[in-house]
């Protein structure tokens, strides 16, 4: 009986292996203890509780994480399991500790030139960042100490002249300076490395820059056999001579750690690794002066992991957490793929972009086993520095849909799998809306942005090399219209001697939140259409026979008080779709994302009145929505009947309410409803509120003495009666009004009110934590070249006080 | 050659140790079947160019893929004849160094006639009295060198005996058949490997890297 209970134990383990998030909560008692309770959240909305507490990395954060069941004398528990790792596919072989390292420079018999003092090669291997010994030991986070065994500090002269070592070229010169140093007393250890420095490259190695044995071999010495692992650098080119090539260096030592190349099939083809030898010369001021310095690009997660210093969080479906270190894999047929994230490392910040890079894992018999891993669809020689995933971007790996939803300067959110209405919670987001849409569908940006955080990321814009070799901010928009096309990200891959640099033109990053329906937005019509299913096949969609949402699998309609709130990957991008019947419907779909928990489905038909969830795909979800509620501290008011630009911009100005002039003037108290920040987006010609604060043609609240002149067509400065612009520029004003700030933006024309929103975004914080009434008129225009528009430029042309 | 069956598929197979014997084997192999031009052109051009042996020897390991011979052993012998001859500079020596080379090409054609004449014999006979046959099981460590050029590279592998001796491994189509994943076992002096294969010249082809 009891055998049978164990058995049927193990198979309901087995069976009800779970998945899952941890949450949890304090109770807070008066007597100053407390208790926490963590649970198991399942899929379908279920909460086991926990038997242990689980790690405090993965509470609320949204991480999948894998558990097991436990029976205890109180019920039944969930216990969290430590994440899995990768034994067999991916191979480990750690090395930590000590490393002995002897340093040489040599030179050939015939040639006398020595091109660098030892001061330059020592710090080249052993001083300070950026050096050999820094990157190795900063990539390792502390795992190595590069220690320096020996450094011979004179050039020695190998007994033979360059032609003569070109054949077993490492063995023999090794021999030489084995040779060389024992003459001189010095024996080197067994098991150390072995670094020498060659004064030029004979002729007959061709353009050769060093050459290195993976791991370690046996030499045959004066006082017996040693292992050592060896890295011979040649003097390829004189630009070294004022430019220490760190990554050439730092490269052949990779291969004594036993590692090799990282390419796509070409093998220097990865922009991301040290063993990939994508060159990155920097201007930095360190150990030689300012100069440029070849720095090496980082160290990839297989790598980090076959040392013993990177691990894997998890594996397959779920959302997973990023960070320094660490990533995920997809085991498939072909091998083991790896997802993992660089950007903020002490070296990887020097790279032009930060992404999300794929790696896949196996053998071949040129000895090789990391290969880059190409997502997008762009090939070629060399595809590396172009493909990788930004927010907002996803990409088919190993059969899964790998998409990348968040990031700051050292983690992302990556999402394995088709991503849920939960999972892009928070994502980094881009906002569009029809053109020609209402306002009120328009204003409903605004609410979702409380959900989602702008993307206003550091990057390379276009042809960087003429503007600067490092990340930089243009200020770029996060908030469009459906027919405008903001190729603001462009990535080079390729430089060709015929055509230069080719570019690669990507959409501004990040997750595109479409708002509005079908008719009124273009590109929700593209990604859900009316009559047809949507995009991955997304059953709900606008029936125009029967004027309402259907739901394909059911054939249900609903006519009024309804919306889809969706979330769809198509192409490279992930898109969120919000929409309503009618523009009220748009605007509450947006307001039932902001306030209340969305559940773990790819899309949802809602009740705009009270919230109720009508339909799910996949189904499981239909009932009350779960919603806290929100605080709001801002609110955009737009005139109702502005142009849709105008609403739009009110999103990239702020998150919060999304209000109607014509709404908050109709209240019988209409500033005391509204948050302590009210945002009033649009000129005083379309809205309201802003004419109360701002008229035309007179000073404006307090004295503000910038107003729009309707018989010069432009912004006057009334202190002086000065046409100060007009096209091109915009005011933005904070004006202290009963305990509320109303910050006012507003331009000659719908797109200088949008920059006007943005100059808030970028630029707006002086003015905003201002004490007293503060205006500015600024004129701005687009960064853009050969037709790309990557940013915005600001000139401040009067302020006030 | 006839593809016989690999050593892990034998029952009780016996792996050989690495031993002195083993190590000659790589330096000189006995299992040589003929002499042909292409092993002689390159020792002589080298030989002219005034390289050191060793060095030849390397070279015609890299050009040729013909297996070993005598007539390695025969100029490895002329060539110190030849370098003794050279460090004569003695006064009156005159006449014997011009006599020298026709002694050296006198030789030679004795020696290649003897060659020749033993190989027709070897070849007339039953197989027990040939050489050892060039299928081997060779224990050792596997290691590589990689080469970096600026847009490509080259890696060469080699098995190592542990006492500074490597030989040039070829690995393409072989049959890895080792515990964990190939690249643990590169460089590493903790992780010895049997290969299994056959001698191409001074090349190891490999058919087989087991544990």
């Amino acid at each position: 009986m009891n055998r049978a209970l164990l058995l049927l134990l193990a198979a309901a383990w087995l069976v009800f292996a779970l998945s899952g998030y941890v949450v949890g909560y304090v109770e807070d008692y008066v007597n100053g203890s407390s208790a926490t309770y963590y649970f198991l959240w399942l899929d379908d909305g279920s909460l086991i509780p926990l038997v242990e507490p689980p790690p405090h990395y993965l509470v609320g954060t949204g991480v999948r994480v894998e558990a097991e069941l436990v029976y205890t004398e109180v019920g039944v528990g969930a216990r969290v399991l430590a994440p899995r790792e990768p034994t067999q596919a991916i191979p480990r072989q750690p090395v930590s500790g000590s490393l002995l390292v002897t340093l040489v420079a040599a030179k050939f018999a015939d040639v006398s030139f020595e091109p660098y003092n030892m001061s330059y090669v020592h710090d080249l291997a052993f001083g300070p960042f950026p050096s050999m010994r820094h990157f190795w030991e900063s990539a390792s986070g502390g795992a190595v100490i590069i220690r320096p065994y020996y450094i011979h500090w004179s050039w020695v002269t190998l007994p033979s002249n360059g032609s003569r070592y070109c054949i077993n070229t490492i063995n023999n010169i090794t021999r030489d300076v084995i040779n060389i140093l024992y003459s001189e007393g010095v024996r080197l250890p067994s098991y150390s490395y072995l670094v020498i420095i060659l004064n030029y490259r004979p002729s007959c190695f061709g353009n050769v820059l060093g050459m290195a044995t993976i791991g370690f071999q046996s030499f045959d010495t004066p006082y017996g056999t040693i292992w050592l692992a060896v890295s011979l650098v040649f003097h390829y080119t004189n630009y070294t001579l004022n430019n220490p090539d760190l990554l050439a260096i730092s490269h052949e030592f990779g291969h004594n750690l036993r590692l090799h190349h990282s390419g796509t099939g070409a093998e220097y083809d990865n922009y991301w690794d040290v063993m990939g030898n994508r060159r990155l010369w920097r201007r930095l001021n360190s150990w030689f002066g300012e100069t440029n310095y070849c720095v090496p690009n980082g160290l990839s997660l297989p790598h980090l992991y076959y040392l013993g210093w990177g691990s894997f969080v998890g594996s397959g479906e779920g959302a997973w957490l990023l960070g320094p270190r660490s990533g995920i894999y997809i085991p498939a047929s072909g091998g083991v793929y790896t997802v993992e994230y660089k950007c903020g490392g002490v070296y990887e910040q020097f790279l032009d972009w930060c992404g999300v890079v794929v790696h896949r894992v196996s053998s071949s018999a040129s000895g090789r086993w990391v290969f880059f891993h190409t997502v997008l669809n762009v090939t070629g020689l060399i595809v590396s520095p172009f493909n990788f995933l930004d927010v907002g971007q996803s990409a088919w790996v190993a059969g899964q849909r790998v998409s990348v939803v968040w990031r700051n300067s050292t983690h992302a959110k990556v999402v394995v799998g088709l991503p849920t209405l939960a999972d892009v919670v928070g994502a980094n987001a881009t906002f569009v809306v029809g053109s020609s849409a209402a306002t009120i569908d328009s204003v409903a940006a605004v609410y979702a942005r409380t959900v989602f955080s702008p993307t206003a990321t550091f990057t390379l814009p276009v042809f960087h090399y003429e503007i600067s070799n490092s990340r930089m901010h243009f200020n770029p928009l996060f908030a469009y219209l459906d027919d405008e096309q903001w190729l603001t990200q462009v990535r080079y891959y390729q430089y060709s001697v015929s055509s230069g640099w080719l570019y690669y033109p990507v959409r501004y990053p990040g997750v595109v939140v479409s708002v509005g329906g079908p008719l009124a937005n273009s590109l929700t019509s593209a990604l859900n259409p009316p009559d047809r299913l949507g995009a991955g096949g997304l059953p709900f969609y606008f029936d125009t026979a029967a004027g309402g949402i259907k739901d394909a699998r059911t054939g249900q309609v609903w006519r009024s008080n309804v919306a889809v709130v969706a979330v769809v990957p198509n192409g490279s991008r992930v898109y969120v779709l919000v929409w309503g019947i009618g523009g009220e419907d748009t605007r509450r779909a947006a307001r039932w994302l902001a306030e209340c928990v969305p559940p773990r489905a790819r899309a949802v038909v809602i009740n705009t009145t009270d919230f109720r969830v009508l339909a799910s795909w996949p189904s499981g979800f239909v009932g009350a929505s779960v919603c806290p509620g929100a605080v709001y501290t801002a609110a955009a008011v737009v005139g109702a009947d502005a142009a849709s630009i105008d609403a739009v911009g009110a999103a990239m100005a702020t998150g919060g309410l999304g209000l109607l002039d014509s709404e908050v003037l109709s209240s019988l108290t209409p500033l005391y409803d509204l948050p302590p920040y009210v945002f009033s987006v649009g000129g005083p010609l379309a809205n309201s509120f802003t004419r109360l604060y701002n008229p035309p043609d007179g000073l404006g609240f307090g004295g503000l003495p910038f107003y729009y002149s309707t018989s010069r067509g432009g912004i006057v400065d009334g202190r002086t009666g000065a046409l100060l612009c007009t096209s091109n520029c915009f005011v933005v004003a904070k004006l202290i009004d009963r305990r509320r700030a109303v910050v006012l933006a507003w331009g000659i024309g719908g797109h200088d009110t949008r920059a006007a929103a943005a100059h808030l975004h970028h630029h707006g914080r002086p003015l905003l934590d201002a004490r007293s009434n503060t205006a500015m008129v600024v004129s701005w225009s687009y960064l853009s070249r050969y037709g790309y528009r990557y940013g915005l430029n600001f000139t401040t042309l009067a302020t006030w006080p | 050659m006839t593809c016989v069956p690999p050593p892990s598929s034998r029952n009780n197979p016996v792996y050989p140790p690495v031993t002195r014997s083993a190590v000659n084997a790589v330096m000189w192999p006995r299992h040589t079947t003929s002499a042909r031009l292409a092993d002689v052109v390159p020792l002589t051009v080298y030989w002219l160019r005034g390289f050191d042996i060793n060095e030849a020897v390397m070279a015609r390991a890299r050009t040729s893929s013909t297996q070993s011979s005598y007539i390695w052993k025969i100029f490895i012998y002329l060539y110190f004849l030849h370098t003794m001859a050279r460090s004569v500079n003695v006064r009156g020596m005159g006449v014997m160094r011009l006599v020298f080379p026709v002694v050296v090409v006198a030789v030679l054609i004795a020696v290649a006639v003897w060659v020749a004449a033993t190989l027709r014999g070897s070849s007339e006979g039953v197989n027990a009295a040939s050489p050892t046959p060039p299928v081997r099981t060779l224990r050792g460590f596997i290691v590589a060198v990689v080469v970096d050029y600026a847009n490509e590279s080259r890696t060469e592998f080699f098995l190592d005996f542990g006492n500074g001796t490597h030989v040039p491994l070829d690995l393409s189509g072989a049959d890895i058949r080792l515990k964990d994943h190939f690249v643990v076992y590169v460089g590493n002096p903790q992780r010895p490997v049997y290969v299994w294969g056959m001698w191409q010249g001074r090349m190891f082809k490999a058919w087989e890297v087991y544990e």
